[in-house]
């Protein structure tokens, strides 16, 4: 008699969860449909990332695209050339596979402050051409020529870049790696990117996403849309047009969610045994991040490591970001003190002391205006620094141990 | 028996009544607009509370507690409306991108128009990291409470106003005062 009691309040129990649960999916459905809010993006014509289980992603290798950047009101603010390649590096110049016995390599692993997907012009090309214009430097190493492998993946951390090693540096058999990092490199885990097709009625296009574990797509609740659209340009003229597809993005987005799952989304709500709310888009991030300092310090010392146990030839440099130039004491983030301490006796230098003396609209102009990344000046001041740096390492041989 | 069968339903009655009435006000009590004159200005720009996150390193963790310091801290910025939407004003305070989201009276939102500059005081609802497209991280700040002090038209509207008028005034559609 008490167990059909109990029974019975069970039953009428869950029923009622049931049934407010289902009703607050209706209500967050419609709410998320109706949060829709114009967005920035940018387009490619044809697809520029291919998901790689190893790397994370590669560049399609031999492509010429344009990269066109847009407001949230969908005008162009501005535009520049990708070239990618034969072996998927941001590069106009291609990299042989078989190595001289006379050329110097050095490959550069590095995010999108070394690839240089959104300017012309690549600072690895320059530091290649600069190396190459100093015919003292190459007859004290007695080589030919030197060639620079330009192995920068955007978005990247510093986590990524022992399997980018493996899988891509090394096929090239450098001399010397690179690591060229940001402070934002420390807190990145790892990415996987890939451009998928949205069933559409309005236009053919695909979407390129980003994702912490695979597969890549957007049922993935770890994939976020990165805010690249791959389309014809011509679409983008049309305005009411690009409008739609970006509400059908955002739409695709929402219906995407785990609307038919078990999982308790109101008990979710509560955050009790850390549970978390899985229908809502505030936790997409086009970059996932470390939970804490202690954890991203101490995975990317221990991948620094795994380079440098893998190429001793290894030089570490911090690249330094707008706000760190402009910084009044030109102070390093305590995260990138962290790393340095913490990866001893790996030696990382910053470049803060190779980039020349300037005021603030100089150094401002190093970068892009309203997003920060180097621009092609930014580069070729970047690249003579880095060759500066390198003189030091080629004459006097210092390594990170 | 009696008393208690007429007495009973009239205290549950009344219960629900002093509950429901109890629910209303606390929910007034939350909404209740703090107000903003007795709360001391803050002096963080935009630009320094940017430099600050992004400094201080991009964790969840550590990007969940600079949100939660700055919480209820009054500001003053100033910056060029992008888009206005529901009751909420999407401003540019530095670059060409909206990072500061004002949540708005519908009076106030009323009077605001596209483009133009305005200076607006409020409190951080919270602080979160944005991204360009490959990601460089920016901040992206949430006011309540917003009192917008003032609104102009902005410069580039202003000349195209201008230059609109010096046509009018060439083909005399408007006298010259």
């Amino acid at each position: 008699m008490v167990l059909k009691k109990v029974g019975t309040s069970l039953v009428i129990v869950i029923g009622a969860y049931a049934l407010v649960e289902a009703g607050y999916r209706v209500y967050q459905y419609n709410h998320l449909l109706s949060k829709y809010r114009a967005f920035w993006f940018w387009s490619v014509e044809s697809p520029l990332y291919v998901v790689d289980s190893q790397t994370g992603y590669r560049y399609k290798s031999d492509s010429l695209l344009t990269s066109r950047y847009f407001n949230e009101k969908d005008d162009l603010i501005r535009s520049n050339p990708i070239r990618v390649n034969y072996s998927g590096h941001i590069s106009s110049r291609n990299d042989p596979g078989d190595k001289p016995g006379d050329e110097y390599r050095v490959a550069i692993l590095g995010d999108s402050f070394t690839a240089c997907t959104t300017n012309t012009l690549p600072w690895s090309d320059v530091l290649e051409s600069n190396l190459n214009q100093d015919q003292d430097l190459k007859r004290s190493l007695g080589v030919q020529s030197f060639r620079v492998i330009n192995c920068g993946m955007d978005g990247t951390g510093i986590v990524q870049w022992p399997r980018v090693y493996d899988a891509d540096a090394s096929r090239f058999k450098p001399d010397l790696v690179v690591v060229n990092f940001i402070t934002g490199d420390i807190s990145r885990q790892f990415i996987y990117r890939d451009s998928i097709r949205v069933a559409s009625k309005t236009a053919d296009y695909q979407v390129t996403i980003t994702c912490s574990s695979l597969p890549p797509t957007l049922q993935n609740r770890d994939c976020t849309f990165a805010r690249v659209i791959v389309a014809n340009p011509m679409l983008f003229n049309d305005k009411s047009r690009t409008s739609e597809i970006k509400k059908e993005i955002y739409d695709t987005t929402v219906r995407s969610l785990p609307w038919f799952s078990p999982y308790p989304e109101i008990l979710a709500l509560s955050r009790m045994n850390g549970m978390k709310p899985r229908l809502h888009l505030e936790n997409q991030r086009l970059n996932p991040y470390f939970q804490t300092a202690e954890e991203a310090v101490s995975a990317s010392s221990k991948a620094l490591r795994e380079i440098a146990d893998k190429k001793p030839s290894l030089l570490i440099f911090h690249h330094p970001t707008l706000d760190e130039l402009l910084h009044p004491t030109r102070e390093l983030p305590q995260i990138v003190e962290s790393l340095m301490t913490q990866s001893r006796p790996l030696k990382i230098e910053t470049m803060l002391r190779y980039l020349p003396a300037a005021d603030r609209t100089e150094i401002s102009s190093w970068y892009i205006a309203n997003d920060g990344h180097p621009s092609d000046y930014g580069c070729q001041l970047y690249a003579r620094a880095m060759v500066a740096r390198l003189k030091d390492h080629f004459l006097k041989g210092s390594t990170v141990r | 028996m009696k008393w208690r069968s007429v007495a009973y339903p009239l205290i549950f009655f009344r219960g629900q009544q002093i509950a429901c009435a109890g629910i209303v006000l606390l929910t007034i009590a939350c909404e209740r607009k703090p107000d903003l004159e007795t709360i001391p200005l803050s002096h963080e720009s935009f630009d320094q509370v940017e430099t600050q996150m992004i400094r201080g390193g991009l964790t969840i963790d550590r990007l969940e507690a600079y949100s939660k310091s700055l919480h209820g801290k009054k500001v003053c910025w100033s910056g060029e409306i992008k888009q206005l939407d529901r009751q909420v004003a999407y401003v540019a305070v530095q670059g060409e991108f909206p990072n500061v989201e004002l949540h708005l009276s519908p009076g106030t939102f009323q009077t605001l128009r596209l483009g133009r500059s305005v200076t607006f005081t409020g409190l951080v609802e919270s602080v979160s990291l944005t991204h360009t497209s490959p990601p460089m991280p920016k901040a992206y700040v949430v006011l309540k409470y917003v009192e917008v002090t003032r609104e102009e038209q902005h410069s580039e509207s202003r000349v195209d106003e201008s230059k609109h008028n010096l046509k009018l005034l060439a083909s005399g559609q408007i006298a010259q005062s």
